[in-house]
């Protein structure tokens, strides 16, 4: 940019009147999908545990189940999580309400909701593609794609209208996410119907190409949903909390750029020792251990942001969550590249130790930076002066912690057990234990993982109380409405 | 502008996929695709419903402005709703 471009900008600007109803209905929606997400979760845990909880067939079976729990969590809590701190990122980074107006942003919110309710519903009824967190069938898919090109339309059409001359980084990481997750999912879900007025499709790939590009598909999944757009909350959240801008943000353009460059190639290392060629693997390999770098360099950037704010975390238990989350991403950056080694990766594959490694990452990492943000954007959206009880939120914070180190340690455990029972022979040759005998030996830590799962959730709906009474409570109030002189339906921002 | 442009494209969207809803409700061949067509019409009405609500609110909401205030009303219609 020249300097003339920079001295253009004006130095008093209009207010902006943004549209933060769109953001709060996401908010709502995240905390109330993180309830259910959760909540599933620890039923099935218990299903696998106990499986006489397998009743009321075939609902409420398992194989049903499980896509609730992850579409849930995935889709629905963090899905919600993410369109609404992009908008409410977008807006403020830009100085600009959202392009399209209410109405398309409310089309964004109840058509994406609209799709949760009828992926799940259609799980449990057992309409499903059988692809891993790409399971809802091809209409449905058809209206997320509809949804997706309005979400696309309302964030690419405000950065295009912006006051600010400079697009921040954390709104390419959410452009990133926008635009990769519509490849992703188009493709995946290239199928024929059976009919137009039927739910059933066939995939228009087969075999082991068919393989490759659901995995092409899933593990970028993790990769541009679960990692580039919350890298995107991270980047705005972290320094508006601790009150310092990014510790480099050289870096953080590094960072943007070689992972967005490096995750799309790592897929392949979900199909290790199958019929994929040997050199597709060593691909899927090479450039999961070449992740770890970028990886590290954000986990680096997000964590020296605290610098001279260290102290913060003892006062506000929303940092702590954003914080800790940022350790978690670091830690399962770190364990991902290590698994797709291909002779780890015999050991590991079809084990509980990728349920732990996922769980590692979904909680530590996505749900704890989400957290995090919520914290921050409740009494800021809602106009409180604070936290009904950030009492409350730290114990929030060390009863999700504890769940979640529960969780991940029963699961490395009965991973690693599980691998090692399974190759393991006898002086003849012959298997050591049948496939019962590892069910038998992980039953104690699956106990310990359902134990888990309850105190993540336990946690859960001590923030939904907390964040309900910060909103509610007369203690939070700031200051009275008559000394805004905006028309009473309408709302400026926050901040 | 924007808003009222907004809402009349979105509306107008809307009622296409509520139509296409009926039909898909009407010819399903499953429960899931009976299921998913309903719920396109339900969504469909209530979004319609809303915007029209939210339209009237809008109007409702600067004449009442306008009698307590009238210079608060000129500075937010400059600012774009």
């Amino acid at each position: 940019m020249s300097a003339a471009e920079i001295t253009a900008v004006p130095a008093a600007r209009t207010a902006v009147v943004y549209n933060d109803a769109v953001v709060k209905k996401f908010v709502v929606a995240s905390i109330f999908w993180a309830v259910v997400a959760f909540l599933v979760g620890v039923f099935i845990a218990a299903e696998l545990a106990w499986p006489q909880l397998n009743f009321w067939p075939p609902y409420l079976n398992f194989g049903r189940i499980r896509p609730v729990h992850t579409s849930a969590a995935i889709f629905a809590f963090g899905g919600s999580a993410l369109l609404g701190t992009s908008f409410h990122v977008v807006q403020r980074t830009c100085r600009a309400r959202l392009f399209g107006g209410e109405a398309l942003a409310d089309f964004v919110f109840w058509g994406y909701q609209l799709f949760i309710v009828m992926a799940a519903l259609s799980y449990v009824l057992g309409f499903s593609k059988s692809r891993e967190y790409s399971e809802p069938e091809w209409h449905l898919i058809l209206w997320l794609v509809i949804v997706w090109v309005a979400y696309l339309t309302i964030f690419v059409g405000t950065l295009v209208k912006r006051e600010e001359p400079h697009i921040y980084v954390a709104n390419w990481f959410y452009l990133s996410f926008i635009l990769t997750i519509a490849m992703l999912v188009i493709v995946n879900n290239l199928a024929v119907p059976v009919s137009v007025f039927g739910a059933k499709s066939y995939s228009l790939f087969s075999g082991a190409q068919d393989a490759l590009v659901q995995w092409w598909y899933g593990h970028n999944a993790v990769g541009f949903f679960l990692t580039a757009g919350f890298l995107g909350m991270m980047y705005y959240f972290i320094p508006k909390a601790a009150n310092r801008p990014i510790y480099s943000y050289r870096l953080s353009i590094v960072h943007f750029w070689s992972l967005i460059f490096i995750y799309i190639w790592a897929g392949p290392h979900h199909l290790h020792w199958t019929a994929l060629p040997d050199w597709t693997q060593t691909l899927g390999m090479a450039f999961s251990v070449m992740l770890w770098m970028p990886s590290w360099g954000g986990m680096i950037n997000g964590l020296m942001t605290l610098s001279g704010a260290w102290d913060k975390l003892r006062t506000d238990p929303g940092l702590r969550f954003s914080v800790t989350a940022v350790g978690f991403y670091g830690m399962a950056t770190f364990e991902g590249p290590v698994m797709s080694v291909r002779t780890v990766n015999a050991l590991s594959h079809y084990t509980d130790w990728g349920i732990g490694h996922v769980h590692s990452g979904s909680l530590g990492w996505v749900a704890f930076i989400t957290f995090g943000a919520i914290y921050y954007l409740v009494p800021n959206l809602w106009q409180r002066k604070g936290l009904y009880s950030t009492r409350l939120a730290a114990w929030h914070y060390w009863i999700a912690t504890l769940g979640i180190v529960l969780y991940i340690t029963s699961m490395w455990v009965a991973g690693i057990m599980e691998g090692l029972m399974w190759r393991a022979y006898d002086a003849q040759g012959f298997l050591q234990y049948s496939f019962i005998d590892s069910i038998n030996a992980v039953h104690p830590l699956y106990v310990v993982r359902w134990l888990g799962g309850v105190f993540f959730l336990t946690g859960m709906l001590i923030m939904v109380y907390n964040l309900f009474m910060t909103v509610r409570s007369p203690s939070t109030a700031t200051r009275p409405v008559e000394a805004i002189e905006l028309p009473a339906a309408l709302g400026i921002a926050g901040e | 502008m924007e808003e009222d442009t907004s809402a009349v494209i979105v509306g107008v969207l809307m009622a296409v996929f509520g139509l296409a809803g009926l039909f898909l409700a009407a010819n399903a061949r499953d429960l899931e695709m009976s299921i998913f067509g309903f719920s396109l019409v339900a969504l469909a009405c209530f979004f319609i419903f809303g915007l029209i609500r939210r339209h009237y609110d809008r109007i409702e909401s600067l004449r009442v402005t306008a009698e307590v205030s009238p210079t608060t009303v000129s500075s937010t219609e400059n600012k774009q709703l």
